[in-house]
C-alpha cells in the first residue's frame, strides 16, 4: 500500500556558491571555489544511493541573491542530468540569496527556466508539496537579507486527526550558537509547536541537532557540504532522514566534502616535521602559523619543509591549499658565528654588523635575518 | 554457535552457511584468515599483511606485491589464489619465467592443494576452469597474445618476477605518451599488457626489485595495476614532475609524495621488518674462499691458452661467429681441465680441415654449437635467461661487429695448428693435476666437518657453467671416493639419463602427486632429481640449467665451481639455497687461484663491488669482507652491464697484461659506478621501503595475534555448518581426534554431490596429513548448498537459556516474525552484510544485535502458525534498519572514495603544472620574438621575426587552451576515473531477503519441565 511507505529524505543547506575565498592565492581560491559545485554531484549520488523520495535544499545555496551565469548554470545543468522522475528537489531561498525580484530565483530569471520539472523553488510563503507515503513538505522561503520574523511561523500547525508526516524546510537561527546573527530567528521547539516530524534548516554550517539533546522530532541543520571556514564545527555532511510508519524520524550524517579545514600553529621544528610527514594533508585546506626561533641550520630545514608543503613551480605543495603565515618564523642569531665560521674576515665582521642590526632595530629584523641566513647558506655550500 | 549436539534448526542452518560464505572486506579477520585452511602453511604476518592489501586492491586493477627477497612471495600470491577461489573465481593465470612453471606448480599443489594446468599458447591452450601456469614468452609471443584475447576472461592474473621484461614496457610509449602497439621495444612486455589490458581482471605483481635503474620502470609497473592510469599520470608528464632530467633520478622534493602514491599500489615489507615474526627465521650468506696453487705446468698452460685466445688474427676462429666462439672458450678454459682439454681438441680439428685447405661456414656454425651445447645456451641468449630486453635486444651485438669472413690461410693454420697440438699435449700431461679440483675436495671436507657440528645437511650443491666438466666433477669426486656413485646427482638442461629416469620413477611413487593434468616429462624429471638429491644424495652437480626455479633451501651449502659473467645468474644459483624455508647460513664457495690476478679481479669486483657473496670468509671463518645489505639489488642494477664490460674486455685486450689492466679500470668503473647507483638508490628505493619499521611491527604483531582465534573461530563454523548439514540429512559420518584438530569422516552415500559420493574425511583444523575444511571445500560448498535449499515459511521455539542477556530475556513468551535479509556492497570492495530484524506482536522489536543472538539461540521446529505481525511494519522496521546500516558501512568506502578522489586531483594538477611550465617557457620565448621583431631591420628579417613569433605564439595559444581546458576538468582520463570512483562509492547495495521465520520465545528451562511432564 502507498500509505505503508517510509519516507527518505536527503537534507542538505549552504552550499553559498559563488562565495570567493581571496586570503587565498589565486590558484589555491579556484581550488575551493570549484570544489563547492562539484560537492553538487556527490550530494546528488547520495541521493540516489540512499533512494530518497526527495532533496530538501534548505537556503544559502548561493552566497548571494544574483549569481553569476558561471555559478547558476551549472547549477542546473547538474540537476538536469540527473533526470529524476520520482524524486523531488526543492531549492530554497536562504538570507544569503534571499528571493528578492532580481534574484536568481525570480521567475523571470533565466535559472528558473533551465531546472527541470522535478526541480521545485520555494518560492511562497505557503508552498506546500505531497511527498509519497503520505506526507506533506512545507517550506517558507527568505525575502530579504534580514528578519526578525521566526519562519516556521508560517507553517500551518498540525491538524487534529492529521497523520500525515509533515515535513518543514526553512533557513534562520536558533540562537544557540554564540556570535552568530539572528536573522530570522527560528524558536528551538517550533518543530514540536507546528507539529512536524522533522524540521529541516539551513543556515549554519555544521551538522547538528537542534536543540542537541532532542532527537525526536529533529529538528537538524545538516551544515555547509564543503567547509567554508576555519572555525566551522562538524561541516561536509548532508543529513539522511528516514521516517517511519509512525512518524519517527531517524537522521544520519553523510559525509560528501572533499576538503578538511584545519587550522594549525606550529611551535616547533619537530611539530613541522611531523606536519610534513603527515600523509593526509593533500585533501586539507591548512592554515599553517609557524611561531618558532632556530639555528640556522634548523632555519634551513624549517624552510625546506616548508617548501615542500607549498610546492614550487615544478611540483605541488603537499598540503592541498595553503595559508601560510611564516612571519613567526625567526632565526636565532645569537650563536650564528658558530655555523659561519668558515667565512672570510670581512664576511665575519659583516654577521657581527648584521647580528647588531638585528638585535638592536626592530624595524630592521627581518631583512638583516635573512642576510644572516644567506650569509650562513654560503657557508654551507663553501663547506660541501 | 550451539553445541553441536543440539540439532540446527533449517533457519539455524541457513543463517550459519550465510554467514560462513558471506563476503568479508578484505581487513576482517575472517577474510584474510579463510585462505590458510586451505592453504598447508602457517602464513607469516607479513603474508598475511600482503594478502589483505591484495584483496583491497583487487577490484581496482590489482597490486604490486614487492617484499624484499626471500618473503615468500610465492606464498602471498597462493593465498590471495586460495581465496579467490573459495570465493567462486573460476579461471586464473599465472606467467613466470619458463623455468619456474615447474615450481609453482609443485607449490601450489604442496601448498594450497590447487592442481594447476600448463596453458599453451594456442587457440583453446588457455581453455577451461582452474589455475593456468604459463611461461612469460609463450604467453608474450604473437600466438600467446592471441590465446590469452580468444580466451574466455579470467578473474585474476600474477605474473611473477614482473620486473624482468615487464618493467621495460616503458619503452613502448613515445614522447607523447601514446602508447605504440608497432613498437619493436618490450614486445613481450606489451603482448601481455595489450592482453591483460583488454580483459579488465585485476593483475598481482611479484618482484622483490621494483626500482632497478629507473623510475620509468616503476611507472611501468604500476600501469598493469592502474587500469586508467591516474595515478602517475602519462609517461611525460611522470618525467617531469618526478624524474629529475634523467630517468633514474628523483626530481628533489618529490620522495614524500611518490612514496605516498605507490602505497596505493604497492606493498613491500623488508625482511629487518618481517624476521622477528618469521617462522623460520631468515639467513645469512657467508662467502666460503678456497684459494689453491696451480703446479707449474698447469699454470703456464692456462696461461699460453689465455694468451693464445688473446692474440688478434687467429686462424681458428675467424668469421660471424668469432666473438662468441672466443669468449665461450675463454669461459671453458675456466671452467676445468677437461673442458679445457675438450676445447682445445675442437680447435685443432678447426685448423686440421685449414690447413687441408677448406673450411665451411657451416663449420663454424658447428663448433659454434658445440661451445653452446656444452654451455647450454641456445645462441640468442634471449630465452631462460635474459634479465630483461636489453639483453634481447643486444643479444647479437659480438656477432655484428665481427670482422666479414676472409679466406683460409692453410700455411698460417699449419703453424698454429702446431701450437695447439703443444696444448693438447700439455693438457693430457697433466693427468689428475687440478689444482681447483683439490680445492673442491677440501670444501667438501668442510660440509662435512659443519654438519657434524650440527649446521647443515652435510649436501653441497655445485653449479658449472660446463657439461664437460660437471661429468668431469663426478667422475673424480667418486674416484676421490669421499662420495659414492649414488651420492652424486647430476642435473643439467637434458637430464636424459638412465639415472634421471630412474630418479623419476621413484619420485612418481614417494612424492605427493596431484593427480590432474600430469605435468610435462622434464618439468617432472627436474622435480624428480631435486627429490633425488634430498632424500638420497650428498652432491648435486648442476649446469645453468638448475640456476633458476630449483628449490634447494634443504641445502645449506654450494659452490661456484666456475664463475659466469652475468652476476645475476650467480644470484639466481646462490637463490637455490638461500631462500625462504633455508633453516641455516648459507655457505657460497669459491675458489680462487693464487696469482692469478684476471681472476682475483673478477672475483673482487663479485664479491665486493656487487656484494654477491655475503660477508666473505675464509675456511677457518675469518672475515675477509662484510656485506652490506644490498639484497640483491646491487647485481639487479650493475649486473648486466658488467658482462658486457666483461666481455669486451676479453674482446680488446691483447695480452695478459691488458686484461688485467682493463679488469682494474673495470674495477674502478663498477666501483664510481656502485657510488652513484647507491646514491640514486638510496633516493629511489627508500620511496618503496619508507614504511617505519615500529609501524609495520606494530601492524605484523597485529595479525600474528588476530589470526589463531580468527582461525579457531572460522573452524568452529565449519564445523557447526558441516555437521549439522550430515546430521540434517541422516548422513554417517564420525569424528576422531587428530593433533590440534579433528577428523570428520563422512560414509559413502548417495546422497552426497556426486564428487563425494565415495566418502570423503576431512581434518576440522590444521592438519599436515588430511587436507583441511576450508570455505572452498566441497563438503562446506555441499553443506551450504543444502541449508540454502531451505523451505520457507517455516516457525520455532526458541528457547532461551538462563544466561541468555537480559534483553532476550525480556521477550520471553512473546510471539513474531524474524526476518534475515542480506546487503550486498558492491563499492571499492564487495562486502555482505546479514541483517536479521524481529518485530512481536505486541510492535516492539529486536535490532540486528539482538536478532542475531536469537538465531544462535537453541532453536526447534515448531508448528505454531503464523503470528499477526504484518508484512507492512515488518518491511518497515527492516527498512529502517537497513537504512541505518548502509550509512555506517560508509565509513571504510568513504575513506576509499577520498584518497581515489586526491587521486584523479594529483593527476590533473600533476598535468596542470607541466602545462604551465611549458607555458611559462613559451612567454620567455615570445618576449625575446618581440624583442627580436622591434630590432629587425630590413623586410627579410622582419618577415622572419614575424614568422617565429607567430609560431610562438600559436604554441602559446595551444598551451593556454590546453590549460584552461584541464582547469574547467575537461579530460577524458579525469572523466573516467571520476565516473569510476563515483560509480564505486555510490552504488546503491542490492537487498535480498532469505528467509521469514515464525518465532515463539521460551525459557529453556519451561520448555524443558513441559517435555518432563509429557
Amino acid at each position: 500500500m502507498e500509505d505503508d511507505i517510509v519516507l527518505r529524505l536527503l537534507h542538505t543547506a549552504d552550499w553559498h556558491l559563488g562565495r570567493r575565498f581571496r586570503s587565498f592565492g589565486e590558484e589555491q581560491e579556484k581550488k575551493l571555489t570549484r570544489a563547492r559545485l562539484e560537492v553538487l554531484d556527490r550530494i546528488l549520488l547520495a541521493a540516489e544511493r540512499f533512494s530518497v523520495h526527495a532533496v530538501l535544499c534548505a537556503g544559502d545555496l548561493f552566497d548571494e541573491p544574483n549569481p553569476s551565469r558561471d555559478w547558476w548554470e551549472p547549477v542546473a545543468e547538474k540537476l538536469r542530468k540527473r533526470a529524476w522522475r520520482d524524486r523531488p528537489v526543492f531549492l530554497l531561498p536562504g538570507n544569503h540569496d534571499p528571493l528578492t525580484i532580481d534574484s536568481v530565483w525570480a521567475p523571470s530569471h533565466p535559472f528558473r527556466a533551465e531546472l527541470p520539472g522535478f526541480v521545485h523553488v520555494v518560492d511562497k510563503v505557503d508552498f506546500e508539496y505531497q511527498l509519497p507515503g503520505n506526507a506533506v513538505l512545507y517550506g517558507v522561503p527568505c525575502f530579504s537579507k534580514a528578519g526578525q520574523r521566526d519562519p516556521t511561523q508560517q507553517i500551518p500547525q498540525r491538524a487534529p486527526g492529521d497523520e500525515r508526516i509533515r515535513v518543514g524546510l526553512v533557513h534562520g537561527s536558533t540562537f544557540d550558537l554564540k556570535d552568530c546573527q539572528t536573522n530570522f530567528p527560528i524558536a528551538q521547539d517550533a518543530a514540536v509547536e507546528r507539529g512536524l516530524d522533522y524540521l529541516a534548516i539551513g543556515d549554519t554550517h555544521g551538522f547538528r541537532y537542534v536543540p542537541p539533546d532532542r532527537l525526536i522530532p529533529p529538528t537538524i541543520y545538516p551544515g555547509a557540504p564543503e567547509p567554508t571556514a576555519f572555525d566551522e564545527k562538524g561541516p561536509g555532511s548532508v543529513a539522511l532522514v528516514f521516517v517511519n510508519r509512525q512518524r519517527r524520524a531517524r537522521v544520519q550524517a553523510e559525509r560528501v566534502a572533499h576538503w578538511t579545514w584545519e587550522d594549525r600553529a606550529v611551535g616547533s621544528l619537530g611539530e613541522l616535521r611531523q606536519l610534513a610527514r603527515r600523509g593526509d594533508l593533500a585533501d586539507r585546506v591548512v592554515r599553517l602559523r609557524v611561531e618558532m626561533r632556530v639555528s640556522a641550520p634548523e632555519y634551513e630545514e624549517a624552510e625546506k619543509l616548508l617548501e615542500e608543503l607549498v610546492g614550487t613551480a615544478a611540483r605541488q605543495g603537499r598540503v592541498g591549499v595553503l595559508e601560510l603565515d611564516r612571519q613567526g618564523l625567526e632565526l636565532e642569531t645569537g650563536n650564528i658565528e658558530e655555523y659561519c665560521a668558515g667565512l672570510p674576515a670581512v664576511l665575519q665582521s659583516t654577521v657581527q654588523r648584521l647580528k647588531a642590526v638585528a638585535s638592536a632595530d626592530p624595524a630592521q629584523k627581518g631583512p638583516a635575518e635573512r642576510a644572516l641566513f644567506h650569509l650562513y647558506k654560503t657557508t654551507r655550500k663553501k663547506a660541501s | 554457535m550451539t553445541e553441536a549436539s543440539t540439532p540446527l534448526h533449517p533457519a539455524q542452518r541457513r543463517y550459519f552457511a550465510e554467514d560462513l560464505v558471506r563476503r568479508r572486506r578484505s581487513d576482517e579477520q575472517r577474510r584474510y584468515c579463510a585462505p590458510q585452511r586451505s592453504a598447508r602453511i602457517d602464513a607469516n604476518p607479513h603474508q598475511v599483511e600482503a594478502v589483505i592489501f591484495a584483496l583491497a586492491r583487487l577490484r581496482e586493477g590489482g597490486c604490486i606485491l614487492a617484499d624484499e627477497v626471500g618473503l615468500g612471495k610465492t606464498i602471498e600470491a597462493g593465498l590471495v589464489i586460495a581465496q579467490l577461489l573459495a570465493e567462486g573465481a573460476r579461471r586464473i593465470l599465472l606467467l613466470a619465467p619458463k623455468p619456474l612453471l615447474g615450481q609453482w606448480r609443485q607449490e601450489l599443489f604442496q601448498l594450497f592443494a590447487i592442481q594447476a594446468k600448463e596453458g599453451e599458447a594456442k587457440p583453446g591452450g588457455l581453455a577451461g576452469e582452474g589455475v593456468f601456469l604459463i611461461g612469460r614468452e609463450a604467453a608474450g609471443s604473437e600466438k600467446g597474445r592471441e590465446a590469452l584475447l580468444s580466451s574466455e576472461p579470467f578473474d585474476l592474473y600474477v605474473i611473477d618476477e614482473a620486473h624482468e621484461l615487464f618493467a621495460g614496457l616503458y619503452r613502448r610509449f613515445d614522447k607523447l605518451g601514446q602508447y605504440q602497439a608497432d613498437s619493436e621495444s618490450a614486445r613481450t612486455a606489451g603482448r601481455v599488457f595489450e592482453a591483460l589490458g583488454a580483459s579488465g581482471a585485476p593483475v598481482l605483481l611479484l618482484t622483490a626489485t621494483p626500482i632497478q635503474n629507473n623510475l620509468t620502470e616503476l611507472w611501468a609497473l604500476v600501469k598493469y595495476v592502474d587500469p586508467l592510469g591516474t595515478l602517475l599520470g602519462d609517461l611525460p608528464t611522470f618525467r617531469e614532475v618526478f624524474c629529475s632530467g634523467d630517468d633514474r633520478l628523483l626530481a628533489p622534493g618529490q620522495e614524500a609524495e611518490l612514496r605516498d602514491r605507490l602505497k596505493v599500489v604497492m606493498q613491500r615489507t623488508l625482511r629487518r621488518q618481517a624476521q622477528g615474526f618469521l617462522e623460520k627465521p631468515f639467513v645469512n650468506r657467508e662467502a666460503r674462499l678456497f684459494e689453491y696453487t696451480m703446479s707449474p705446468a698447469e699454470r703456464s698452460l692456462y696461461d699460453d691458452v689465455t694468451k693464445y685466445l688473446l692474440e688478434p688474427d687467429l686462424q681458428a676462429f675467424q668469421g660471424s661467429q668469432r666473438q662468441l666462439l672466443l669468449l665461450g672458450y675463454h669461459r671453458r678454459l675456466a671452467s676445468s681441465p677437461r673442458a679445457l682439454a675438450a676445447s682445445l681438441n675442437r680447435v685443432a680439428n678447426r685448423l686440421r680441415g685449414m690447413a687441408a685447405g677448406g673450411r665451411e661456414e657451416q663449420e663454424d656454425e658447428d663448433d659454434l654449437q658445440e661451445v653452446l651445447t656444452d654451455l647450454e645456451e641456445d645462441g640468442s641468449r634471449g630465452d631462460h635467461f635474459a634479465a630483461d630486453d636489453t639483453a634481447d635486444d643486444t643479444a647479437d651485438d659480438a656477432a655484428d661487429d665481427a670482422p666479414a669472413s676472409r679466406k683460409a690461410n692453410p700455411e698460417a693454420a699449419r703453424q698454429e695448428l702446431q701450437r695447439v697440438e703443444g696444448f693438447v699435449r700439455r693438457a693430457r700431461e697433466l693427468g689428475s693435476e687440478d689444482g681447483k679440483f683439490n680445492a673442491l675436495l677440501r670444501a667438501l671436507s668442510f660440509v662435512k666437518e659443519r654438519a657434524a657440528l650440527g649446521q647443515g645437511a652435510g649436501k653441497l650443491v655445485i653449479f658449472t657453467e660446463s657439461r664437460v666438466t660437471q661429468e668431469y666433477l663426478r667422475e673424480r669426486l667418486v674416484e676421490s671416493r669421499m662420495v659414492t656413485a649414488d651420492e652424486v646427482t647430476l642435473f643439467n638442461g637434458a637430464n636424459e639419463s638412465k639415472r634421471a629416469q630412474e630418479a623419476l620413477g621413484r619420485w612418481r611413487k614417494e612424492a605427493p602427486q596431484d593427480g590432474g593434468q600430469k605435468p610435462s616429462s622434464d618439468i617432472a624429471t627436474r622435480l624428480a632429481l631435486v627429490h633425488e638429491f634430498k632424500t638420497r644424495s650428498r652432491v648435486f652437480i648442476s649446469t645453468e640449467a638448475g640456476a633458476k626455479g630449483l628449490n634447494l633451501q634443504f641445502c645449506n651449502a654450494l659452490v661456484n665451481y666456475d664463475l659466469p659473467w652475468n652476476p645475476q645468474r650467480i644470484e639466481q644459483r646462490i637463490g637455490r639455497c638461500h631462500r625462504y624455508g633455508q633453516q641455516h647460513d648459507v655457505s657460497v664457495i669459491n675458489f680462487l687461484a693464487r696469482d692469478n690476478e684476471a681472476q682475483a679481479l673478477t672475483f673482487d669486483i663479485l664479491s665486493r663491488k656487487l656484494e654477491l657473496f655475503g660477508s666473505v670468509l675464509d675456511a677457518s671463518d675469518q672475515v675477509l669482507h662484510k656485506a652490506g645489505d644490498s639484497g640483491g639489488a646491487l647485481v639487479s642494477a650493475l649486473g648486466a652491464e658488467f658482462e658486457t664490460e666483461l666481455r669486451r674486455v676479453y674482446e680488446r685486450a691483447r695480452t695478459l697484461d691488458e686484461v688485467t689492466a682493463e679488469l682494474r679500470a673495470l674495477r674502478d668503473r663498477v666501483a664510481a659506478e656502485r657510488k652513484r647507483f647507491e646514491e640514486t638508490h638510496q633516493r629511489t628505493a627508500n620511496l618503496i621501503e619508507e614504511r617505519l619499521d615500529e609501524g609495520v611491527q606494530r601492524t605484523l604483531r597485529l595479525r600474528r595475534e588476530s589470526v589463531p582465534p580468527a582461525l579457531a573461530e572460522l573452524d568452529r563454523d565449519l564445523r557447526a555448518v558441516v555437521l549439522a548439514y550430515l546430521g540434517a540429512n541422516e548422513l554417517g559420518y564420525s569424528l576422531s581426534p587428530l593433533a590440534g584438530a579433528e577428523l570428520v569422516t563422512v560414509q559413502a552415500s548417495s546422497a552426497l554431490p556426486p564428487e563425494l559420493r565415495e566418502g570423503v574425511s576431512a581434518a576440522i583444523g590444521p592438519s599436515k596429513e588430511h587436507a583441511s575444511l576450508h570455505l572452498g571445500h566441497p563438503l562446506v560448498a555441499a553443506a551450504v548448498a543444502n541449508a540454502r535449499a531451505m523451505q520457507q515459511g517455516l516457525a520455532a521455539k526458541a528457547l532461551l537459556p538462563v544466561n541468555a542477556p537480559a534483553e532476550l530475556r525480556a521477550c520471553l513468551g512473546k510471539r513474531g516474525r524474524l526476518r534475515l535479509m542480506k546487503l550486498s556492497f558492491d563499492g571499492f570492495e564487495q562486502e555482505e552484510l546479514l541483517v536479521p530484524v524481529a518485530v512481536f506482536e505486541d510492535e516492539s522489536v529486536l535490532g540486528p544485535a539482538l536478532a542475531a543472538q536469537l538465531l544462535r539461540a537453541p532453536l526447534v521446529e515448531a508448528a505454531i502458525g503464523n503470528s499477526a505481525v504484518t508484512e507492512a511494519v515488518l518491511a518497515d522496521v527492516v527498512d529502517e534498519e537497513l537504512f541505518t546500516l548502509q550509512a555506517t558501512v560508509d565509513a571504510a568506502e568513504q575513506v576509499r572514495f577520498t584518497r581515489a578522489s586526491q587521486q584523479a586531483e594529483n593527476y590533473l594538477e600533476d598535468r596542470l603544472l607541466v602545462l604551465k611550465a611549458r607555458r611559462q617557457g613559451l612567454q620567455e620565448r615570445q618576449g625575446l620574438a618581440q624583442q627580436k621583431l622591434e630590432s629587425a631591420v630590413g623586410a627579410e628579417s622582419r618577415t622572419e621575426a614575424e614568422r617565429v613569433l607567430l609560431g610562438v605564439q600559436t604554441s602559446l595559444g595551444e598551451a593556454e587552451g590546453s590549460i584552461g581546458k584541464l582547469e574547467e576538468r575537461d579530460d577524458k582520463t579525469f572523466e573516467r576515473y571520476r565516473d569510476h570512483i563515483q560509480k564505486r562509492r555510490y552504488a546503491p547495495p542490492r537487498v535480498e531477503k532469505l528467509f521469514d521465520l515464525e518465532v515463539i520465545i521460551e525459557a529453556a528451562a519451561a520448555a524443558a519441565a513441559t517435555e518432563a511432564a509429557k
